[in-house]
């Protein structure tokens, strides 16, 4: 930068900031989002930003949050990748964001979010599930999805109304969601007297699956339930492949299979019931959101990755207009004490007590000729929730 | 029948063949003769367009430089390569019928297959049996019976006696001969300088990639300059 | 019994997979002396044609035929744009070129298809298992065990029996001396890419049907196993590469069907050991020849 430039961009900084003590109500608050727009996170950070863009959009037609503080929000794209994630995330931070939005995985949120921890600003997790989140990052990392232990409870719970009494389960290490998920299912199974008969492992890199069908085929005596958190491209590789061994066992799965795959795949996938976010009853909420997404982004995509954006938005707006502040602890504590906040999923969402992992309903649904149909939306016994 | 003038090859810096000029005439038996190294195999590569030179070559008058081996085959002229290359995993007769890959039409190739035979009678005995199972000597004529498989016009041999054991050297030669006397021309390189010129109408000397010495093989046979090429470059 | 059973067809089913492959790769590699990294990208484009033409109603045969030359057109492009131009150059510049064709594909999959996995779906006669006495036996699986074993003795009779059979295998031997008998090198090389998508093709069909869906990135692991394949059963060797991709899906499943859970997570590490432990007994892999009389 010459130093031409530099004087003008001062003076222009100066201005700006004038402008904003005279207006006293034309403050920007910065929102960023370290987004995985290409790669494989691309499907679900896309519909990320764009349910963030409408909360965004829709709080800047009523002149900002509590009506002095219009939303600037600034996406980057960290390509799917966790070290790049770090870099954008520092670029955030250097153009003075006062809350950030991390990537839908756990390992690009961390690096990112260690950062914005760093800079003391507040962040959350719109997609992962993974209730250690928060601790490991630090106490401005908030979750908002429905928590993997309280996926596993609700799942737990329904098999055991099912009359499930034994379960083959299938988890993967290599991933905090296909490990964790799995293990929180076992516990909240086995503490209500449910048996585990055994638990098979994939790898990441893991395509076929013909030894673990085989291994479930041959197990005596049969489970009544196979349970997993495998996600695409693992869950349609498995779920094909069992159903194509002509092994029947009822499958559970969980909110990573809420996408368009699952609902494509056919006969093989009829009949899994899997936990999620929120369903768009005819005349909800929800539905509305979903319909109002397509009008505006042109495809209906029923998957709770866009109303997860849109509630982040609000959750922080909600956080600001509480604090009275654009300060990073201020909105963070705020952001801490919410409670029974009304969620676009349906379901309310509490913050207070609960160590930064929202507490908020599960859904289940089942696949039904390449619908999901719904099952129940419950908040779980939080007696029988496994500590994270 | 072939002219050549003028022949440069380089690999890299080095240069190979240094202008190299020679001439075969129709029905003739010619031996390209010198020392390793001296650029003989290079000369035979660069005629078949296996590498890159400058200068002129002309078959007939068409000129070949910058074709494509495959084409050049198709005009009429082979080479049978030095170390023999038969294909080892390939039968004497999946051999034989590559060879006569080029042969359009069913009954020259099967004419074809009865005048090798009837030349090589060893091969049609072993024709089931893989080509790297047979010995030095018979793969060398395995490779010479694939190059006529082809039809051509004008034959190169590249070294047809090495690593062959004397016997075996003597039957090869008789061979070339019987080829020479049924009127196919032939381009013959090779190292042993008497055996060579004993059967060839003329020769060139090539020492250092340049054409040191050439005259017909009498006059070659007895030139001290000839035995000096060799014995200069062997001590 | 009836597991040892089954997972011997899992271990032929998947090595079957790996062999088509790798007989892929090692049939361009012996004629180019290419390594093309690329080869998984003609997996994913066979299994993105399947996609469509099943998402456009057209027959269900009809899209397995259109996926097939889906597969076989986009090789010989990738050959006449992409590696004919760099055919005479170091063996280093194929290999990049290969790599930059498999990063532009990829990314092409990406922005203009999707880049999330699309799925599937089998008409329902394929779905469901056969009884074969006291065995049950997946309907695609067994499908695929008799298609790739049909396949391998339909190429074997082309080796043997047909002149382009033969030319390839001569010009995987030596090539120079291949087109000193007058063959086209183009053709060889057309040829070779030909066959090769063929096979990545078939691959796709099965993989596709045993997974239930296709993404950008789906190529790239298959073929890194096949390529493993190729180096354990000696690089060069056609053979020696279909029984490279034999043996290494008949590690993977043994592992996965024997190893303790404990174990497990290792299953990877512990099959390239096994690799590693037969390349030190055999340097030059199952078949592998030591070159000879080539300058």
């Amino acid at each position: 930068m010459s130093l031409k430039n530099a004087l003008a961009a001062a003076a222009v900084a100066a201005t700006a900031v004038g402008g904003a003590g005279a207006a006293g109500a034309q403050e920007q608050v910065r929102i960023g989002f370290a987004a995985g727009l290409t790669g494989y996170l691309a499907f679900f950070d896309g519909m990320v930003r764009n349910g963030a863009q409408m909360a965004v959009d829709e709080i800047n037609a009523q002149g900002g949050i509590a009506g002095q503080w219009p939303i600037e929000f600034i996406v980057r794209d960290m390509r799917s990748d966790a070290a790049a994630a770090a870099v954008v995330a520092r670029e955030l931070v250097a153009a003075d964001i006062h809350a950030m939005i991390t990537p839908c995985d756990v390992d690009p949120a961390i690096a990112a979010g260690q950062l914005a921890q760093a800079a003391e600003i507040p962040m959350m997790s719109p997609c992962a599930s993974t209730p250690t989140l928060p601790g490991q990052v630090g106490p401005y990392m908030f979750n908002l999805k429905t928590a993997d232990n309280l996926q596993a409870t609700v799942l737990s719970e329904f098999a055991h109304e099912q009359g499930y009494e034994t379960a083959y389960v299938l988890l993967s290490p290599d991933t905090p969601y296909t490990d964790l998920l799995p293990r929180y299912f076992i516990q909240a199974f086995e503490a209500s007297g449910g048996e585990v008969l055994e638990v098979g492992t994939y790898g990441w890199d893991q395509q076929d699956f013909s030894a673990e069908v085989t291994a479930i085929a041959n197990m005596e005596p049969q489970p009544d339930v196979i349970m997993t958190s495998a996600y695409e491209p693992h869950f349609p590789a498995f779920i094909t492949q069992l159903r194509n061994a002509g092994v029947e066992i009822p499958v559970l799965g969980s909110d990573g299979i809420d996408s368009p795959t699952t609902l494509g795949l056919g006969e093989v996938a009829e009949g899994v019931v899997f936990s999620m976010a929120g369903y768009p009853a005819e005349g909800s909420e929800l539905e509305a959101f979903y319909r109002d997404y397509e009008e505006r982004f042109g495809e209906y995509l029923p998957f709770a990755f866009s109303a997860s954006g849109y509630e982040a938005i609000m959750l922080f707006a909600e956080a600001i207009e509480q604090a009275g502040s654009l300060e990073g602890p201020a909105i963070r504590d705020a952001l801490d004490r919410i409670a029974d906040f009304p969620g676009v999923t349906g379901t309310e969402i509490t913050y207070e007590g609960q160590n930064r992992v929202a507490l908020r309903d599960v859904t289940l649904v089942r696949v039904e000729g390449g619908q999901q149909v719904f099952l129940r939306q419950v908040a779980p016994d939080p007696a029988e929730v496994p500590e994270p | 029948m072939l002219s050549v003038s003028g022949l440069t090859v380089s690999y890299g810096a080095v240069l190979a063949l240094r202008g190299v000029s020679l001439e075969v005439g129709r029905g003739e038996l010619v031996a390209l003769l010198g020392p390793n190294g001296a650029g003989k195999t290079s000369t035979l590569g660069a005629l078949m367009g296996l590498c890159r030179a400058g200068g002129a070559v002309c078959l007939d008058g068409e000129a070949l430089l910058g074709r494509a081996p495959e084409k050049i085959v198709r005009l009429g002229m082979t080479l049978v390569p030095e170390g023999r290359r038969v294909f080892g995993g390939l039968t004497v007769e999946e051999n034989l019928r590559l060879g006569g890959a080029v042969q359009r039409d069913e009954a020259a190739r099967r004419r074809q297959y009865a005048e090798v035979y009837a030349l090589f009678p060893v091969l049609e005995e072993r024709s089931g049996q893989l080509a790297g199972s047979l010995s030095g000597g018979e793969q060398q004529q395995l490779a010479i019976a694939r190059a006529l498989m082809s039809g051509p016009r004008l034959l190169l041999l590249d070294e047809p006696s090495l690593g062959l054991a004397p016997k075996v050297v003597d039957t090869i030669f008789g061979l070339i001969d019987r080829l020479r006397a049924s009127g196919l021309t032939i381009l013959l390189v090779e190292q042993n300088v008497d055996r060579s010129l004993e059967i060839a109408d003329r020769g060139y000397v090539l020492v250092g990639g340049e054409i040191v010495l050439a005259g017909t093989a009498g006059e070659l046979l007895q030139s001290q300059d000839v035995q000096r090429a060799y014995l200069g470059l062997a001590s | 019994m009836d597991i040892l059973i089954q997972n011997l067809i899992n271990a032929l089913a998947l090595g079957g997979t790996y062999a088509l492959l790798a007989l892929g790769l090692a049939l361009v590699f012996s004629i180019m002396g290419l390594i093309n990294l690329a080869h998984g990208e003609l997996m994913t484009i066979g299994a993105y044609a399947l996609y469509f033409m099943i998402l456009w109603a057209f027959p269900f045969w009809l899209a397995l035929v259109g996926a097939l030359l889906c597969a076989v057109v986009a090789a010989v492009l990738m050959e006449r744009v992409a590696f004919r131009p760099v055919r005479d150059a170091s063996m280093a510049t194929m290999l990049l070129t290969s790599f930059a064709v498999s990063a532009i594909l990829q990314v092409a999959y990406q922005n203009l298809i999707s880049p999330r996995p699309l799925p599937v779906a089998m008409p329902s006669f394929l779905g469901g298992a056969v009884e074969i006495g006291s065995l049950q036996v997946g309907m695609i699986q067994l499908l695929a065990l008799g298609c790739t074993a049909a396949l391998l003795l339909l190429l074997v009779w082309v080796f043997r029996y047909t002149a382009f059979g033969v030319a390839m295998r001569a010009a995987a031997e030596d090539f120079d001396t291949t087109r000193l008998m007058g063959i086209r090198a183009n053709a060889l090389f057309a040829g070779a890419f030909a066959l090769s998508g063929l096979l990545a093709g078939v691959a796709a069909l099965f993989w596709v049907a045993q997974r239930g869906s296709v993404d950008p990135l789906m190529g790239f692991l298959p073929v890194l196993k096949a390529f493993i394949a190729v180096i354990v059963g000696g690089l060069g060797s056609l053979v020696g590469a279909v029984a490279g991709g034999f043996l290494l899906g008949a590690i993977e499943i043994a592992l996965r069907a024997l190893l303790p859970s404990d174990l497990l997570p290792y299953r990877d590490a512990l099959s390239l050991l096994l690799i590693i432990l037969v390349l030190l007994v055999r340097p030059q892999g199952l078949m592998g020849r030591r070159r000879e009389g080539v300058r």
